[in-house]
């Protein structure tokens, strides 16, 4: 992937020095606080969105704007797409990039699902959300609720009631 | 310190995600999750999530110790094998209860005269008073399938006299009041006594595997069956559930004797040896149904199994208690985990763990000791989905399963 120089604006991913290359060109992101990411069009084409927008004739010279997506978030989901990528046969690499992605507080975690949601970027909606559910397993369920800041809006008689239908569960 | 510390975390995310969430949890931890919030609990308990739950699971092995320890067993490929509710432990239990037909995460169980559908998940069951045994004649469970058009799910049954001089065949849709007969019908069997042999050749023994279900198909291959055409080569039996008619299916012809029709996920598959008094066995899997194309799989030698064995016994590091007791010397049955995973069965004891590259896995065992175990051929699929309110007629006065564990 060549990376152009730009004049002060980030250039995230890549890192290889080359020509110009017609096939990687660039496309800029704009974060929603403004700040500007300059991006591989193959990377920003796993986000089904901007892939739309570009095929729709929609991306102007002047990049994407992004008023969803905060600067911090949006580098994250450019690395996690920079990586795929770049590198996308070899699995064993990928696994453990993934697994060392997603090891962030739930709070980010949160956060990269709904950018990627946003930007419908699959995989990695499908890693989180896995993530997630790999958090939640096992657990009891005030440790759900502890863990993400769920509030028990049953009264205690549904609850009971919950619980019993679904007894089996909770063995 | 963040300053959202606190704050719901699924708070204003769309309900997609938290169903793209929770959809991939097990059985037992979406139950659970109903009761974190009503959120959780709506979202968990539409049909469309259930029923795309179910869709996800794995479909799993069940095999029987006969009640040493265990009676009947789910396999999984974490390794931690699961009694199955309602199955009780203990070799004084065995003959109590008999699984006769799983689908769809629902099992038809036979315990002591009465049959019962249920649900080992989420333990819910139904009585079927249509099936009750009764002295003098028998009846065998040949097929438990979900009818595709109606969604209605039916069992098909055949009943014998006490002397087997008489059987016809039999299906009831669950919840309907009564089973009806069903005509024997298959292209190229002209006389109605035809049919009883058919009948006889699809369930010779009451133990007889359970059929193959492929495209709104049932398979049978008569283990040892005697052809009633009189050609060999047509020898798998099938049932279309739809058309409620029969016909033959030609097996792959490079298997010779001793062959076994089973399910490869989904597929329909074929063990057997390749030659006469050869030890490996073969494994055909069906390519193409429309052109009954048959397609080489991959090959079981036991005497590379065996040194397989010894290799992963002389490096692993785990601490063994059981001595080798003794070498793997022939094939016995075989049924799928996952789609590189295999159980094996040799000496017609020993079950293996085998993945399909050759490696030797691990031994099966539901206790300390080694003791016989039954591939039974049924699969479980969990499923959370319930048990509709209208299969629970004929309710028998004491339920015989309790729902904190056994009998």
């Amino acid at each position: 992937m060549a990376a152009t120089t730009a004049d002060g604006s980030k250039v995230v991913g890549g890192g290889e020095k080359s020509n110009v290359d017609e096939e990687s060109k660039m496309i800029t992101l704009f974060s929603s606080d403004g700040e500007r990411f300059e991006v591989t069009q193959e990377a920003a084409a796993m986000s089904q969105t901007i892939h739309h927008m570009m095929e729709d004739g929609c991306v102007d010279d002047e990049g994407v704007h992004l008023p969803n997506v905060g600067s911090s978030i949006l580098a994250m989901v450019i690395e996690y797409c920079n990586r795929h990528v770049a590198s996308p046969d070899e699995k064993e690499d990928i696994r453990s990039f993934d697994a060392g992605f997603v090891n962030v507080e739930h709070h980010t975690l949160f956060d990269i699902i709904r950018a990627a949601n946003y930007l419908d970027v699959k995989e990695l909606m499908d890693l989180c959300c896995q993530t997630v559910a790999d958090s939640i397993k096992s657990k009891s369920v005030e440790e759900i609720r502890e863990l993400f800041g769920i509030v028990n809006d049953f009264t205690p008689e549904e609850e009971a009631e919950i619980r019993k239908e679904n007894q089996w569960a909770f063995e | 310190m963040p300053d959202r510390r606190g704050t719901n975390l699924f708070e204003h995310l769309p309900e997609e995600i938290i169903d793209k969430i929770l959809i991939q949890l097990p059985s037992r931890d979406v139950g659970r999750c109903r009761a974190v919030s009503a959120a959780w609990r709506s979202i968990t308990s539409t049909p469309e999530f259930m029923l795309e739950h179910r869709r996800r699971q794995p479909s799993l092995p069940i095999i029987n110790g006969n009640g040493r320890p265990a009676s009947l067993v789910v396999i999984r490929d974490t390794g931690s094998n699961q009694k199955l509710w309602p199955f009780v432990p203990g070799f004084e239990h065995r003959s109590k209860s008999d699984l006769r037909a799983s689908c769809d995460g629902l099992l038809v169980i036979r315990h002591l005269t009465r049959y019962y559908i249920c649900n080992p998940v989420t333990r819910e069951h139904a009585f079927l008073p249509q099936l009750q045994v009764r002295q003098g004649f028998f009846n065998n469970i040949i097929g438990f399938y979900r009818h595709r058009p109606t969604g209605e799910y039916r069992v098909l049954w055949v009943w014998k006299s006490g002397d087997l001089s008489k059987s016809s065949l039999h299906a009831l849709t669950v919840g309907s009041e009564e089973p009806r007969h069903v005509a024997v019908t298959m292209i190229g069997v002209p006389s109605p006594s035809m049919e009883h042999k058919l009948l006889m050749e699809i369930c010779p023994l009451p133990s007889s595997p359970p059929p193959v279900h492929h495209r709104g198909s049932l398979h049978w291959f008569p283990y040892g069956g005697c052809p009633i055409l009189g050609d060999v080569g047509d020898d798998i039996i099938v049932f279309d559930t739809e058309a409620e008619s029969f016909r033959r299916m030609r097996g792959p012809t490079q298997l010779c004797s001793n062959r076994k029709l089973f399910d490869m996920k989904g597929a329909l598959a074929f063990w057997g040896t390749p030659a006469p008094g050869y030890r490996e066995i073969d494994v055909w899997v069906m390519q193409d149904y429309e052109a009954k194309i048959w397609d080489f799989k991959y090959r079981i030698d036991p005497s590379t199994v065996e040194v397989s064995r010894q290799i992963y016994l002389a490096s692993s590091k785990r601490k063994r208690k059981a001595t080798l007791d003794s070498t793997v010397r022939w094939f016995s049955d075989m049924v799928v985990l996952n789609e590189r995973e295999l159980l094996i069965k040799f000496n017609n004891k020993l079950v293996f763990r085998y993945d399909i590259g050759g490696e030797f896995l691990g031994m099966v065992n539901l206790g300390k000791r080694q003791y016989c175990m039954l591939l039974t051929q049924h699969r479980l699929q969990e499923s959370i989905v319930p048990i509709p309110p209208h299969w629970r007629q004929g309710e028998d006065e004491e339920p015989p399963f309790s729902s904190t564990g056994h009998v």
